[in-house]
């Protein structure tokens, strides 16, 4: 075999894919041909990788569902148009009824403005009635058709109970009661491990939970049941739930606005849990803040890649490791 | 396996010989293009000690050359890490040099994770024929199976093609298996 025909060879060494004699071939072909023998020293790199069963694997998964992608297109699969026909059944259907249902809503101003009333007091309740019904305008091009019906409507006989009637559905809501009732608190008691434990930012996922203690008076600390609140002179301890591995620390907010450091710095395992502090925190009259701040370790990968780079890239993973931190106010009745 | 005549003997030996010789002239060149001259040299030699030593029992070309290929990119990575560990601009205090584990070395195996995610996100890219090529060479299918699985006219036809898929995926994936070298 001539080297330029070895050389259409070279593409089935790394897959093991060669015959005995086209080994051969290809082999005798590379000992004479340099170019041929750096083109296999190269692909040694590929072979090497496709004898790991685990690499071998994943390629020929994804092989696997490009063929299957590629077998049935999108187009030509019958769940896709029944799908699409379905969703688009759908979509008219709500349109349909939104179109339905709006101007049925707008209606009821209709019937209460068109009871007959005195004249006098038609007047004085005009001014309301106008600033309280004004429809938008979609609902001006709905059932109620045109200006000159409308008219009747808002500036003609708009009685002050019709306003009353209309003012719950326009005027915002009332301010929600903001309860500081030990009912808060059953957030806080979600077991060890739910995400997010209360006292964490919302939909922000976070590598640091905890959950507090209460020392009883034979000095044994039990988890603050859901239904208990917090009043002065409770000693409480938080135990905090790392899932990264890395140093932990309890710092409190003082009067002058900065953070101290409650006890030593505790070195943490992921998912085992840490006391803290050592000392029981006494619960006082008024609100306290802590924080929790976890450091992670950096990763082990990071150092493998910082071993091999540049002293730019060490730099880099440092800035990969940033610190977790929890903020937990604690006064009588609820903790947040 | 059975006893050689003499004459068989010298000539496997003697075989032997001018396949490790051709072997190191290419290793020696290959080598010269990625490191300095005289470290070539040297890597090569230290190639040919191995085969010498452990793998004196191997005589075929089809047996030297892939273990060979293998030993020349194992000395060439440690020639790498080598050089970048004595190296003046790398160096760093004694303490912070790690001890060796029993483990899988980390860097390999990151750069093998690293290679495998390119390669997948290439074979992605590739036309229907040449994934169809690589699929069935992974399955360990024979280029003569190929064809008759393609319907190709001749093996010759399926060499070609498996050439130029080669190519285009040496092509998308940076000209080389491996990142920077």
């Amino acid at each position: 075999m001539k080297n330029e025909e070895a050389r259409k060879l070279l593409g089935g060494y790394a897959t093991d894919t060669l015959t005995a004699s086209e080994q051969r071939a290809l082999f005798e072909a590379a000992l004479e041909d340099q170019e041929l023998f750096n083109a296999l020293q190269d692909e040694q790199a590929l072979k090497q990788l496709l004898a790991d069963p685990g690499s071998r694997e994943a390629i020929q998964r994804e092989l696997k569902q490009s063929a299957e992608t590629r077998r049935s297109p999108w187009w030509s699969s019958a769940w896709v148009w029944g799908g699409v026909a379905g969703a688009a059944a759908a979509a008219v259907l709500i349109v349909a009824m939104i179109h339905q249902n709006r101007p049925a809503a707008r209606s009821a101003p209709v019937e209460v403005a068109s009871a007959p009333k005195p004249p006098d007091l038609v007047r004085e309740a005009a001014p309301e009635a106008k600033q309280l019904e004004k429809p938008p305008a979609r609902a001006l091009n709905g059932r109620s058709r045109g200006p000159e019906k409308l008219k009747p409507l808002t500036t003609g006989s708009l009685a002050p109970r019709a306003a009353d009637q209309i003012a719950p559905s326009t005027a915002p809501a009332p301010p929600s009661a903001i309860s500081d009732q030990p009912s808060t608190q059953a957030e806080l008691r979600e077991p060890l491990g739910a995400a997010p434990a209360a006292g964490f930012v919302a939909a922000t996922p976070t590598p640091l939970q905890y959950s507090l203690e209460r020392r009883g008076a034979d000095g044994q600390y039990s988890a603050l049941a859901a239904n208990a609140g917090l009043i002065a002179g409770d000693a409480i301890r938080i135990v905090a739930l790392p899932s990264v591995s890395g140093s932990l620390t309890l710092e409190q907010l003082d009067a002058s606005g900065g953070w101290n450091r409650i006890g030593q710095e505790t070195a943490v395992v992921a998912n085992m849990r840490y006391p803290i502090p050592d000392s029981p925190i006494e619960v006082r009259g008024n609100a306290e803040k802590f924080r929790l701040v976890l450091v992670p370790a950096s990763p082990p990968r990071a150092k493998a890649f910082a071993r091999r780079a540049e002293s730019n890239a060490a730099a880099s993973v440092t800035n990969v490791v940033s610190p977790f931190t929890v903020d937990i106010t604690i006064e009588p009745g609820r903790v947040r | 396996m059975g006893t050689l005549p003499t004459g068989s003997v010298e000539k496997a030996a003697s075989s032997r010989e001018e396949i490790l010789r051709k072997l190191r002239e290419r290793i020696v060149r290959f080598a010269a293009s990625k490191i300095q001259r005289d470290a070539a040299e040297d890597l090569a030699q230290e190639v040919l000690i191995v085969l010498h030593e452990k793998y004196r029992h191997l005589e075929r070309l089809e047996d030297l050359f892939p273990l060979s290929l293998e030993i020349v990119r194992f000395k060439l990575m440690a020639h790498r890490r080598k050089a970048q560990r004595h190296g003046e601009y790398t160096q760093i205090p004694v303490d912070g040099i790690q001890v060796t584990d029993d483990g899988p070395d980390p860097l390999m195996a990151a750069e093998q994770s690293e290679m495998r995610e390119r390669l997948i996100a290439a074979i992605a890219q590739l036309g229907d024929r040449c994934k169809k090529m690589m699929a069935l060479k992974l399955e360990g299918k024979s280029f003569a199976e190929i064809r008759v699985i393609l319907g190709a006219a001749s093996i010759n036809t399926v060499y070609t093609w498996d050439l130029r898929c080669r190519k285009h995926l040496l092509e998308l994936i940076g000209g080389s298996w491996e990142s920077g070298r």
